[in-house]
């Protein structure tokens, strides 16, 4: 049985790097990913599970890492913004306008990255489903759901 | 030589790589080590006298450097218009969230874990739950020392009551208009103090230098204002303080005021020396810093029997919660443009901005448009349905010319939208003339559509102001700098078209500064009201021509020929008659240097500045004047879908078209009409405060206080009417806000039709109008 | 954040687990932690000393069918259960409780033994006459006892455990997610949200099962209407209210609101049913 307390040192597997970090066991993998680790593209939007802006996947699925703890990570892969490069939807959502303020935008692709992963036919109930997971307040989700629409017609393209 | 004109086209936006990779840098993401960590005790009751607040245990915390409540800064009073409110409560709290006490520690969670053993002791006070409550005889005053504060000359306070702020409008004669009237149609609206949620929570850093200058970090709308706000309220001169701000995520006004900053920097000027963090939690956004206000409307019509209106009598509350805020000038703004877009002769109309002890309004999308414009819409309709008229078909017969006085008495000018046009172009997108307003589908649900117009016009100060900087690099390029802040709108995208229109370059030989800092920007009022592009715009525009200037200054000289012979374009300043005859920019922006050595000119420094013109202060018993500086008129429509078994109510279709003068970037601008026009779905359907009988707030987290979520958002159509802003850039005018103002007019005017009996309240959740559906019909 | 000084444990078995939850005071089984994170931060009287995380016991991973029943694991995320084609009204269920990667984390046994009241998972479980698994720590230092029992024997509005009992799994009968099935689900608002009132019933070939939540504060079946609603159907409505006792209202819902719904739903779920 393992057991942590006080001021632990772990070490996650983020983008495919291994990283490690001084933690307390109470400490969410959000807050360690920005204040331990520099990583600030998941954002504190509610802390309460209720937002998305701080969505990563975990071993490939989208969670809120706001309600998890760092320590319940090792032994899993965690994908943040930062890991991300040149991927389809992100290219969708830059050239769809998914985004205006910004803040809710690298929860939000994680979250559509994944999914268009899992489901790269378009599905409206499947999108609602997962998307829903996520808020954001500026767009009206219009260049949102074109940007998945546009992220899927890339992946499927040779 | 000339590039093809970047008006209306739709270049992705310079800042989407970042976005999209998560590196953009907001406010908390810039925590330096050694940032000391502020967390704050609110009130868990919204009117109470404060009896005993005990802070030893955590003064004596471990990781604890200071706890601090309202009497240690006995005499510091912020406010906006008018100085009400103390940094922490001090004697009583007038509202559920306020701040009670503040935890200084080393670490977050030394100072959270010192927060509770604060222990607080209050004596509960009666609560006022509305304007009406408020404005009741024998109501308790929640400021009685209104009289005393300081504010501004256009706030009008009536110190011994609730009352902060009242506007008045007294244009024509309407008694007699509704003596003359045929028709009168007269109604009661109101809806809940709400909040923007936009999806970053307010953060403050501040550093208070041995220097004995201030600085802040703030995810602020208005860095300037907050300057100038803070030296008021801390007695520090603007000198000694600087505010940065960088992109921030959202705002929708609720960043354009004072907001943690006051508190960071008393806090910071304490442990010099050491930056100190105040960031909200979403729970202290919601309900500790300034929301939306709520709106009590009382409108009476008085019409001909052709729809002919011939006076409006009006009455606003606006619910300002324990402070005013920007809520005073929401309430005058709303005064302004009280009629909404449509020709009334003879107006009395009395807006009121009153205390109650709910969260404290300040400026949120639309700022007194949406509010009065959910009202008068209502009122139209009611109208309509007393003159048995088409409600689209009464709204274009009234619809403002120019010509028309508006309520304040000012004509309306040749810069006046076409609302008719746009009228027109909302009834086709929703086959409004081709297919019935109400059908009930096979499955019982029933569809029905509803139509509405509106106008905004910018609620500013007669001085409002915008600078902007042209300077150039070694490779011709050419960085604006502007205090117009990037909150998601794009106005930077737009600065960058205008600047590149200008001087006829390549988009990415054009780059626009991010971070404002007020030691090293130029002044700018804020980023709010919808006029940076229209002001900044007009301040970058003069800063190219006279960079323009300063080129053809330069170059006149190796070129042989007069300033005035050149021309600049495609990177080049050439001889126009001759362009064979040019030198590249980057040739002559820093200086021209002469084959043998010798130089002339030095950089190029564009200089361009903007400043209101001709704008006036309302009379205060007539509210005659003219302060606005441009409106922008539209419609708006949409059809829902109503399951009358429950109430429950989907949004199929929202159609929006203004006239926006020009159209700059059309995909940012159709961004900005539909991101409005979900926000509105979402105020007219589900958002606001649910409050106990004590006004403590019920849904004051994101579990509970709903916005929409994808695959709640409907169908949009938006459409553009250009007709010239005579002094706006290129002829654009404010387009930013507006998208949101009809929604709650035609929303209601939909789901009272489709369900038989007129809606009075917002937010029309699915319970409302199923027992509204449940009346018997009157 | 979680400001709490908290220690982390990470049996390996069931028995670990209850160990754990024995040396630690104030210790609480982690498994989807969706509702202790936001707990520990909003709640000043939520006490959190020590997380006792039983994701990786095996036994409360098992998705299987065997012995004439299906198992699963309480450590199963809903999204996970959610995705298997075992027991449609379950994924149904499971689909409106929070969202989409919430499910991700949020296990079947935390649904039930959390704090929130709604427990929406427990309404199909308590139609299958599902039962559940659980260990707990003997009395003194007697060794770790596991039960198997009928779920609707331990559930009183909630789960009755024993100080330090933990679910593992539970057992539904391999008939059940044969039977017709309805599912309807309000909220205030939008759908991603407590519900209001949620339905479940199914037709087990001789009668009608119902089961509720959201109308009160807890998860509701009883016999008494599964009879009512058997022999009478639709007409039964007056008799099934009475039998419910007092319905919720709050600042989501009046009373009335939640009455007119729980009546459009059974009515609808009957006709679903028949």
């Amino acid at each position: 049985m393992k057991e942590l307390s006080g001021i632990v040192e772990i070490v996650l597997r983020i983008n495919g790097e291994e990283r490690r970090a001084a933690v307390r066991p109470g400490d969410t993998l959000l807050r360690v990913l920005r204040e331990k680790l520099g990583l600030t593209g998941a954002k504190c939007g509610c802390e309460n599970g209720d937002c998305g802006a701080c969505t990563v996947l975990l071993d490939g699925k989208p969670v809120k890492s706001c309600m998890l703890l760092a320590v319940e990570c090792e032994d899993a892969a965690v994908t943040t913004i930062e890991g991300l490069r040149d991927h389809p939807v992100q290219q969708a959502f830059a050239e769809e306008n998914g985004f205006q303020c910004g803040f809710c935008t690298p929860g939000m692709i994680l979250n559509a990255a994944a999914l268009v992963e899992a489901h790269p036919e378009s599905d409206d109930a499947t999108d609602r489903e997962w998307m829903q997971s996520n808020l954001c307040r500026c767009t009206g989700y219009e260049g949102i759901r074109n940007a998945l629409a546009a992220a899927r017609r890339k992946a499927a393209a040779p | 030589m000339n590039p093809a004109s970047h008006l209306g086209t739709s270049p992705i936006r310079t800042d989407a790589p970042a976005k999209v990779r998560g590196t953009l840098r907001y406010t908390d993401d810039l925590v330096r080590p050694g940032t000391l960590q502020a967390a704050v005790l609110f009130s868990p009751l919204a009117h109470a006298e404060i009896k005993r607040i005990e802070t030893a245990a955590a003064a004596a915390a471990p990781g604890v450097r200071g706890v601090f409540t309202g009497a240690d800064w006995p005499d510091v009073l912020i406010g906006l218009y008018m100085g009400d409110k103390p940094p922490l409560a001090r004697g009583k709290v007038r509202y559920h969230g306020e701040p009670v006490a503040v935890v200084v520690a080393d670490d977050e969670a030394s100072a959270l874990n010192a927060l509770r053993l604060v222990k607080t002791e209050y004596a509960p006070l009666p609560a006022l739950g509305s304007p009406r409550e408020a404005l009741a005889p024998g109501a308790p005053i929640l400021h009685p020392d209104m009289a005393g504060y300081a504010r501004i000359p256009d706030i009008l306070p009536e110190p011994g009551t609730n009352v902060a702020n009242r506007t008045k409008i007294r244009k024509g004669d309407p008694a007699r208009a509704f003596a003359e009237a045929d028709v009168v149609a007269e109604g009661e609206f109101s809806f809940p103090p709400g909040n923007h949620v936009a999806l970053e929570p307010r953060v403050a850093i501040a550093e208070y230098g041995a220097d004995g200058r201030l600085e802040i970090d703030s995810s602020t709308q208005s860095p300037f204002e907050v300057r100038n706000l803070l030296a008021r309220a801390l007695g520090l001169p603007e000198r000694r303080i600087v505010v940065r701000a960088g992109p921030i995520g959202g705002g929708f006004g609720g960043k354009a005021g004072i907001m943690l900053e006051p508190l960071a920097s008393l806090l910071a000027m304490r442990f010099p020396g050491r930056p100190v963090r105040l960031a909200n939690t979403r729970e202290a956004d919601l309900l500790s810093s300034p929301g939306r206000p709520g709106l009590q409307a009382r409108v009476r019509l008085a019409a001909r029997a052709d729809g002919t209106l011939l006076g409006a009598d009006i009455e606003f509350l606006f619910d300002s919660g324990g402070y005013a805020d920007y809520a005073v000038n929401v309430s005058r703004a709303a005064a302004i443009s009280c009629t909404g877009p449509y020709n009334v002769p003879n107006v009395k109309t009395d807006s009121l901005c009153v205390y109650t002890n709910h969260p404290f309004a300040t400026a949120f999308r639309g700022f007194g448009h949406i509010e009065l414009s959910y009202a008068t819409e209502r009122a139209m309709d009611l109208l309509a349905a007393r003159l048995k008229m088409d409600p689209a078909d009464l709204r274009l017969k009234n619809a403002i010319r120019r010509g028309d006085l508006s309520p304040t008495g000012a004509p309306m000018d040749e810069n006046t939208g076409d609302l008719p046009a746009c009228l027109a172009k909302v009834r086709a997108r929703l086959a409004w003339d081709s297919a019935p307003h109400r059908a009930v589908q096979p499955d019982g649900k029933i569809r029905a559509k509803g139509i509405s117009c509106f106008w905004k016009a910018p609620a500013i100060p007669t001085f409002t102001d915008a600078g902007a900087v042209l300077y150039f690099a070694e490779d011709g390029s050419a960085t604006l700098g502007t205090g117009v802040i990037e909150i998601g709108q794009g106005a930077h995208e737009g600065l960058r078209m205008l600047v590149a229109e200008a001087l006829k370059t390549d988009l990415d030989r054009v780059h626009v500064t991010r971070a404002v800092d007020t030691d090293r920007s130029p002044h700018d009022w804020a980023t709010a009201a919808s006029r940076s592009l229209f002001m900044a715009g007009r301040a970058a525009l003069e800063a190219v021509a006279d960079a323009v200037a300063q080129i053809q200054r330069t170059a006149a000289a190796p070129l042989q020929c007069r300033p005035e012979d050149l021309d600049v374009a495609g990177g080049r300043v050439f001889v126009r008659e001759d362009p064979a005859r040019f030198l590249p920019l980057e040739k002559v922006v820093l200086g021209y240097v002469y084959p043998n050595g010798n130089s002339i000119g030095g950089p190029v420094i564009g200089r361009g500045r903007y400043i209101t013109p001709d704008l006036t202060s309302l009379d205060p018993d007539t509210g005659a004047g003219k302060p606005w500086l441009e409106w922008t008129l539209g419609a708006e429509g949409v059809e829902v879908e109503i399951d009358p078994a429950d109430g429950n109510v989907r949004v199929l279709k929202a159609a929006c078209c203004m006239d926006v003068g020009k159209v700059v970037h059309p995909a940012l601008a159709r961004g900005q009409a539909v991101g409005a026009m979900a926000m509105g779905i979402g105020y007219s359907l589900c958002e606001g405060f649910v409050f106990d009988a004590r006004q403590v707030v019920q849904n004051g987290s994101l579990r509970d206080y709903k916005i929409l979520r994808y695959g709640e958002d409907p169908e949009y159509f938006v459409d553009f009417v250009e007709t010239p802003q005579q002094d706006g850039p290129y002829g654009l005018r404010g387009l930013g806000e507006q998208g949101i103002v009809g929604m709650p007019g035609c929303l209601s005017q939909a789901v009272s039709l489709a369900i038989g009996a007129h809606m009075t309240e917002l937010p029309m959740t699915p319970e409302t109008i199923w027992k509204k559906a449940q009346e018997p019909a009157p | 954040m979680i400001a709490a000084d908290v220690a982390y444990l990470r049996p390996d078995t069931a028995e670990e687990a209850v160990d754990a939850w024995r040396r630690h005071a104030g210790a609480r089984y982690l498994a989807g932690g969706t509702e202790i994170a936001t707990a520990a931060r909003r709640t000043a009287a939520f006490d959190l000393r020590a997380c006792i995380d039983v994701k990786r016991i095996p036994e409360a991973n098992v998705h299987e069918i065997c012995g004439g029943c299906l198992r699963l694991g309480a450590a199963l995320t809903l999204s996970d259960v959610a995705e298997g084609d075992a027991f449609p009204l379950l994924n149904a269920v499971l689909r409106g409780i929070a969202d989409r990667t919430v499910r991700n984390r949020l296990t079947l046994g935390g649904n039930l033994a959390g704090l929130l009241p709604y427990r929406e998972a427990a309404l199909p479980l308590l139609l299958a006459d599902a039962t559940v698994l659980t260990v707990a720590p003997g009395a003194d230092d007697r060794p770790p006892v596991r039960q198997e029992r009928p779920l609707r024997a331990i559930f009183d509005k909630r789960l009755v455990l024993a100080p330090g009992e933990l679910v593992l799994s539970f057992c539904v009968p391999l008939e059940a997610p044969e039977w017709p099935w309805s599912h309807y689900r309000r909220t205030r608002t939008g759908e991603v949200d407590y519900p209001l009132v949620t339905v479940a019933m199914v037709h087990d070939g001789a009668g009608v099962r119902f089961a509720v939540s959201g109308a009160h504060p807890y998860p509701f079946r009883s016999d008494a209407v599964d009879a009512l609603l058997s022999k009478d159907g639709a007409a039964a409505l007056p008799a099934v209210l009475e039998a419910l006792g007092p319905l919720r209202a709050d600042a989501r819902a009046s009373l009335e609101y939640r009455v007119a719904l729980l009546k459009n739903m059974i009515r609808a779920g009957l006709e679903d049913l028949a």
